[in-house]
């Protein structure tokens, strides 16, 4: 009998009613195997969701879950242990299946060795952890809430501080994650990263629209060309660009700003006789007439310096910007009022001029703890909220 | 202010502090108990100490092991804590308690007082803060004075005075201070940044690369006794190294001034005499010899600096003025000779040349030349930002030229309300006065409500202010002219005062409370202000003496009055607070600087990091200008300012100018009458006012009883005044007695009485004698000039002679008169 | 009723049994897993369009 034949006969007896097959048998076969199956399906997703399941891989047993065992969610004096799926698989029906499916990438990264070493788990743990850390804020912590719950707080069995920190996140309905970062895992190596850069990251726009503006909140790469191989110079932090095209990953960037006409032009201002910084570009960037389009010189009558508008186009990675200014100068308000207060009251930014604050801030920073992105985030702040920007001085 | 970040860092730590679990040491080593008593370690202004406690008391105070060169003043410490000026209770103005806003002013600062208990005093408190916002809105009340406060950073007072009267409601501040007044404004302008309180070039690098080192009006041996945090003097023994090198021919040292400082004396540099307040002068000569003989560098000025010609204009006579300002013209003004100027000149071209300003003459009127000048002049030689090179005006100061480890260091208690709170009077309204006032000029607003001033490019109206609060703050020491102050004061219905004790500022309030001294509270400290050496666990030494508290129990009482102490306080207490502000430090710090765990720090007492990279000032903008520019309008070092220019004062112009003072010695105006400059710069022996109640150790330097008065052996000599002897110093503005130390540190026509004296008025008059010597008794109170508005203290001329008949008992000391 | 396919006999004994089993043990079970994954990775990709799963308290 060929193969068509036994499919015929196959699609044939399907087709027809039973002759031999009693319906009660059928239906009751049906109904076990049905039982079967279904049991045996949840039984391998259980499988799959346990924590002995999650380390027969190296990469998770020799990385994040050596760190979870230095924590309070693997030993403590109740005896309660979170394992990976309690906090890291949905456990609503549907997401878990999503997450399941999504687990596929992690196979793939497992067959090709993507974070066979610890040096590669460490550089993309960074990574890794946004995409955890997104996904908690964005369901508001949910996996932690299985366990843990606002209304079940005991505030008198808390100390002082803590309650200074619960009781307003509790009022506010906090997320979870958004404080307790590295609560089960090491935080990732700051990477040069400051603190309140990796606070912006959490803000940043998802992807870029052509014909928007945007805000960068971390030193930006710029090149010269799509092909992104040639340097040109680096956004500063605050820095307002257009975005005109955007490529997959890369975006074209339109940069209206100003220049001062003494050096090679490499330092980029927001206005006209205003030292707030927008980019430093290379030397080779400065000076080629394709990419840096210098319009007509004007003197700046309290420096006598000669200054030019320029309209930079440039390519970079579509990283690193927010669409809101204000998620920027929130935070820098922020870090300021924290950073200067030690010491004296910190004037309002419109006390003094935005070409004053470079030379007051540079001469007390040294008294603060600020990084220098920090720092470099809150000058912009004070600059663009300087006398020069206020009706009211 | 805490934030999520810090939650977020802290909470890292946390997790950090499990792993390794609490080190139980076997023995304590911040505490050690003897048979005579147990040893404590503190920190303060003076340095890191060990106290021994016997029976509930201090009974010995000394430095720490480690203090490469501790001050003579931890001696008076003990004192400090034990004295009869110590503020016991709570206490008010009597003729004020009764009547408040309507009692009769004049007699403010006839010392009498009555005790009240701390509820009565906290409520009279409350109740006249909300009289004023109630009555006067924020206008009315000026709270915005600050000093050198305690050492500590959670009790850091000036923070919780802040904090707490800005939970009631907005008051009226002040910008800038006494110390620094006119070159923190005008050096933004020119170097792009304050620059005094900027840390310098490391001391290592000076001492190998300078071959000349220029102290101008600068005495760091002196100053640098004290620090802003609690100092380690670590900077002192870079003097010694400095000396060998002068004795070896390495180096040579300069000290321009008109007196043999204390840093000649320790480091036996050469003494370049000059006539007071002439210093601009003398650089305008020294500038004109390099550019008449080619000695500045050009290459320089063109690439890193804007405006100098028209400042050449000036310098060679081409100016407004058509004076050419050769060393000719500077001699007879400066007092020296011509030729010496121009070797001068020469001297400080030929080689690697090091300026180190110090911070008395720009508290002079004019003062913003002076420092403009020196810019100058380092731009000229070209030497900014190379090692060794350049010019500082820091070096003097709580450590600078220190390397900085780079470590964290704890923050203090929030001087701010917390993030989105309002004060309870919710009140902007200041009847269009301005927000904030040149500190100091404050005395002038209280004689002069509704009146405008010009400030660095502004315009000030003075508000009527009804009601101040200092805490922590003396200003009865250090503002200028007593008696006018006393004219002023009668335009307050209410002062009040929080202190620990009782200084002039506290003999002219009206409800003046007792907080208690750094070493009867726990707290934490920063050692080494610029070095970040360490941080410095301050046990508490002994309980709160007579009914003194806390400042942080104080604020957090007034505020209780609102309902919003638990706001105030986060609802921590003192430990609470200190092991969290501890515990941020750790965490910011990690790896790169480990610290242990808050319970161990606790009992070793400090905790130290390793030494910092040598640095050089200015050297990243002279690498590359454009990228590191400086913060000054153009980026590059304006010698000529076209911003100030436009603001169009007659007494701060478009670049340094020489300007005649009011009052100037040596031939200048005002000195026939009174040929005496007297300067009062910061003492040898106290800091600032602090310690000048400390009554032993005083009476190892006062004379008779009075704060000295030093004078030449010429001067003495004509006045018939010996050493020891009681005088009269006196001018137009006041009169004072102090003792007579005669000096040959001291040239003819300059005499010095240190600032922080206390003020001792005979009674309650205007134009009463101060019977101890509070050299402001006789300074004037003028501003520096229209772009700083600072203090000009140093511009004061004055009289001697010997005091005959009966002297007035000392009436600084031992508190008030009670009844 | 319809006629067979190439009108041949009715099926057997053997083949019903036979069909039955292929039908409930192999089939239907690997379409219910490729439908429930499939369910799954339609979900993953509107996640990656839409965000994560968006939860409110």
């Amino acid at each position: 009998m060929s193969a068509k034949q036994t499919l015929v006969l196959f699609w044939d007896t399907l087709r027809s009613p039973p002759t031999t097959i009693s319906l009660g048998v059928l239906a009751f076969g049906g109904f076990v195997t049905g039982i079967i199956f279904w049991g045996g399906f949840n039984t391998a997703l259980e499988v799959t969701n346990t924590e002995k399941f999650c380390i027969s891989c190296h990469e998770m047993s020799d990385n994040v879950y050596q760190e979870l065992q230095e924590t309070v969610h693997w030993e403590n004096r109740t005896g309660v242990r979170a394992t990976c799926p309690d906090c890291h698989v949905p456990h609503e029906w549907t997401n878990k299946i999503a997450r399941k499916m999504q687990a596929s990438k992690e196979v793939w990264g497992k067959i090709f060795g993507t974070i066979d070493t610890r040096e590669k788990f460490l550089a993309k743990r960074e990574e890794l952890a946004r995409h955890e850390w997104a996904r908690l804020e964005a369901n508001n912590s949910l996996e932690c809430r299985n366990c843990h719950d606002y209304d079940s707080m005991d505030w008198d069995a808390m100390s002082d501080e803590a309650v200074f920190y619960m009781q307003p996140a509790a009022e506010l309905n906090t997320g979870c994650i958004d404080c307790h970062k590295g609560i089960a895992h090491h935080l990732p190596e700051p990477s040069g990263d400051s603190p309140v850069i990796a606070e912006l990251s959490g803000k940043a726009a998802r992807s870029l629209s052509a014909g928007e503006d945007y805000y960068a909140y971390q030193p930006v790469a710029l090149f010269s060309g799509e092909d992104m191989t040639t340097a040109a110079g680096n956004l500063s932090l605050g820095a307002r660009v257009q975005v005109l095209e955007t490529s997959g990953d890369t975006v074209k960037l339109s940069l209206e700003a100003w220049r001062k006409n003494k050096g090679y032009g490499r330092v980029l201002y927001d206005q006209f006789g205003m030292n707030t910084r927008v980019a430093v570009l290379e030397k080779d960037a400065a000076g080629d007439d394709t990419l840096v389009n210098a319009g007509a010189a004007q003197t700046d009558d309290n420096t006598g310096l000669d200054w030019s508008p320029v309209n930079v186009t440039l390519w970079a990675n579509a990283e690193g910007f927010v669409a809101d200014a204000g998620v920027l100068w929130d935070t820098a308000a922020e870090s300021y009022a924290s950073g200067c207060s030690g010491c004296h009251a910190q004037p309002d930014p419109d006390h003094f001029t935005t070409n004053a604050w470079p030379a007051l801030f540079s001469g007390m920073v040294g008294f603060t703890n600020m990084d220098p992105s920090e720092q470099e985030l809150v000058l912009a702040y004070l600059q663009n909220h300087s006398s020069d920007h206020s009706a009211s001085h | 202010m805490t934030t999520r970040r810090t939650v977020l860092k802290g909470l890292a730590s946390s997790a950090a502090a499990g792993l390794l679990g609490p080190s139980i040491l076997a023995k304590s080593a911040s505490a050690a108990t003897t048979s005579q008593g147990t040893w404590q370690i503190s920190g303060s202004h003076w340095g890191a100490i060990k106290a021994l406690i016997k029976g509930g008391r201090v009974a010995e105070v000394k430095p720490l092991e480690s203090d490469p060169r501790p001050t003579d003043m931890i001696k008076g410490i003990k004192g400090l804590i034990y004295n009869p000026s110590r503020i016991k209770y709570p206490m008010a103005r009597a003729d004020w308690l009764d009547n408040r806003d309507k009692a009769d002013r004049t007699t403010r600062g006839d010392n009498r007082f009555v005790r009240i208990t701390w509820d009565e005093a906290l409520d009279l408190f409350y109740e006249e803060l909300e009289r004023v916002q109630t009555t006067h809105g924020p206008s009315g009340l000026y709270a915005g004075a600050t000093g050198w406060r305690q050492t500590g950073q959670f009790h850091s007072c000036t923070n919780h005075m802040n904090r707490a009267v800005g939970m009631h409601g907005n008051y009226v501040k002040k910008a800038g201070d006494y110390s620094t007044g006119a070159g923190q404004t005008i050096l933004p302008y020119v170097l792009g940044s304050t620059e005094v309180y900027s840390q310098g070039t490391s001391w290592p690098v000076i001492l190998d690369n300078s071959k000349t080192v220029v102290f101008w009006a600068n005495d760091p041996v002196k100053n640098l006794q004290v620090g802003w945090n609690c100092e380690t003097h670590e900077s002192l023994p870079y003097f010694d190294d400095l000396r060998d090198k002068i004795t070896a021919g390495e180096i040579r040292a300069i000290s321009v001034d008109p007196v043999r400082t204390k840093t000649q004396n320790h480091t036996g540099c050469e003494q370049m005499y000059i006539n007071p307040q002439t210093d601009v002068a003398l650089m305008l000569a020294l500038t004109h010899t390099l550019y008449a003989e080619g000695l500045h560098d050009q290459e320089f000025l063109d690439i890193y600096s804007l405006g100098f010609e028209p400042f050449m204009d000036y310098v060679t006579g081409k100016g407004d003025d058509g004076i050419e300002k050769t060393p000719e013209w500077a001699a007879p003004i400066c007092g020296i000779d011509a030729d010496r100027i121009r070797e001068f000149a020469r001297l400080l071209a030929s080689d690697r040349t090091q300026l180190i300003f110090g911070w008395s003459v720009q508290r002079q009127q004019h003062g913003e030349q002076p420092y403009w000048m020196g810019a100058v002049l380092a731009a000229m030689l070209g030497q900014i930002g190379l090692p060794g090179g350049g010019i500082s005006y820091s070096h003097h100061y709580s450590g600078v030229g220190v390397p900085q480890s780079g470590a964290s260091m704890p923050g203090a208690f929030p001087l701010n309300l917390d993030l989105g709170k309002v004060p309870q009077h919710d009140n902007s309204d200041f009847n269009g006065a301005s927000t904030v006032i040149p500190v100091a000029r404050w005395v002038d607003m209280l004689l002069n409500p509704g009146g405008k001033i010009q400030h660095n490019g502004h315009d000030i109206t003075f508000p009527d202010v009804k009601m101040a609060v200092f805490c922590g703050c003396n200003p009865w020491h250090h503002h200028q002219d007593r008696n006018k102050m006393r004219e002023a004061f009668q335009a307050l219905e209410t002062v009040v005062t929080v202190d620990y004790s009782w200084n002039a500022t506290c003999r002219h309030s009206d409800l003046v409370l007792p907080a208690c001294t750094q070493f009867e509270r726990n707290d934490i400290d920063m050692y080494g202000a610029y070095s970040n050496t360490g941080i410095v666990a301050m046990r508490k030494l002994v309980d709160p003496l007579f009914a003194s508290k806390t400042d942080f129990d104080i604020f957090t009482g007034l505020c209780a009055r609102f309902g919003r102490d638990k706001e105030y306080s986060r609802e921590m207490n003192e430990m609470e607070w200190i092991e969290a502000l501890y515990e941020e430090a750790r965490s910011a710090n990690g790896e790169a600087h480990p610290m242990p765990p808050f319970a161990e720090f606790w009992e070793l007492g400090e905790v130290r990091f390793d030494r910092g990279e040598d640095w050089v000032r200015h050297a990243a903008f002279r690498e590359d200008p454009e990228i590191n520019a400086l913060g000054t309008p153009s980026g590059f070092i304006e010698i000529s300012s076209r911003t100030i220019g436009k603001f169009g004062y007659d007494d701060c112009g478009a670049h340094p100018k020489w300007m005649e003072k009011l009052e100037r010695s040596h031939g200048g105006p005002g000195s026939d009458e009174y040929p005496l400059w007297l300067q009062s710069c910061h003492p040898d022996q106290r800091l600032h006012s602090q310690m000048c109640e400390s009554d032993a150790y005083r009476e190892t330097y006062a004379v008779q009883g009075r704060e000295p008065v030093y004078i030449s052996p010429q001067d003495a000599a004509a006045r018939g005044i010996s050493d020891g002897d009681l005088v009269r110093v006196f001018n137009a503005r006041g009169q004072l007695l102090a003792g007579a130390r005669v000096s040959e540190d001291y040239p003819p026509g300059v005499i010095r009485i240190h600032e922080g004296a206390w003020y001792g008025p005979e009674d309650a008059s205007i134009g009463a004698l101060d019977t101890y010597g509070d050299p402001n008794t006789l300074t004037m109170d003028v501003g520096s000039s229209k772009l700083a508005q600072a203090t000009s203290a140093n511009t004061c001329l004055a009289q001697i002679e010997k005091f005959e008949g009966t002297a007035p008992a000392v009436t600084a000391f031992g508190g008030p008169v009670e009844g | 009723m319809r006629m067979r396919s190439d009108g041949s006999a009715p099926p057997t004994g053997k083949a019903e049994w036979l069909s039955f089993l292929v039908l409930t043990l192999i089939v239907l079970p690997a379409l219910a897993v490729i439908f429930v994954g499939g369910y799954g990775f339609v979900i993953w990709m509107s996640q990656i369009i839409n965000g994560p799963p968006v939860v409110k308290f």
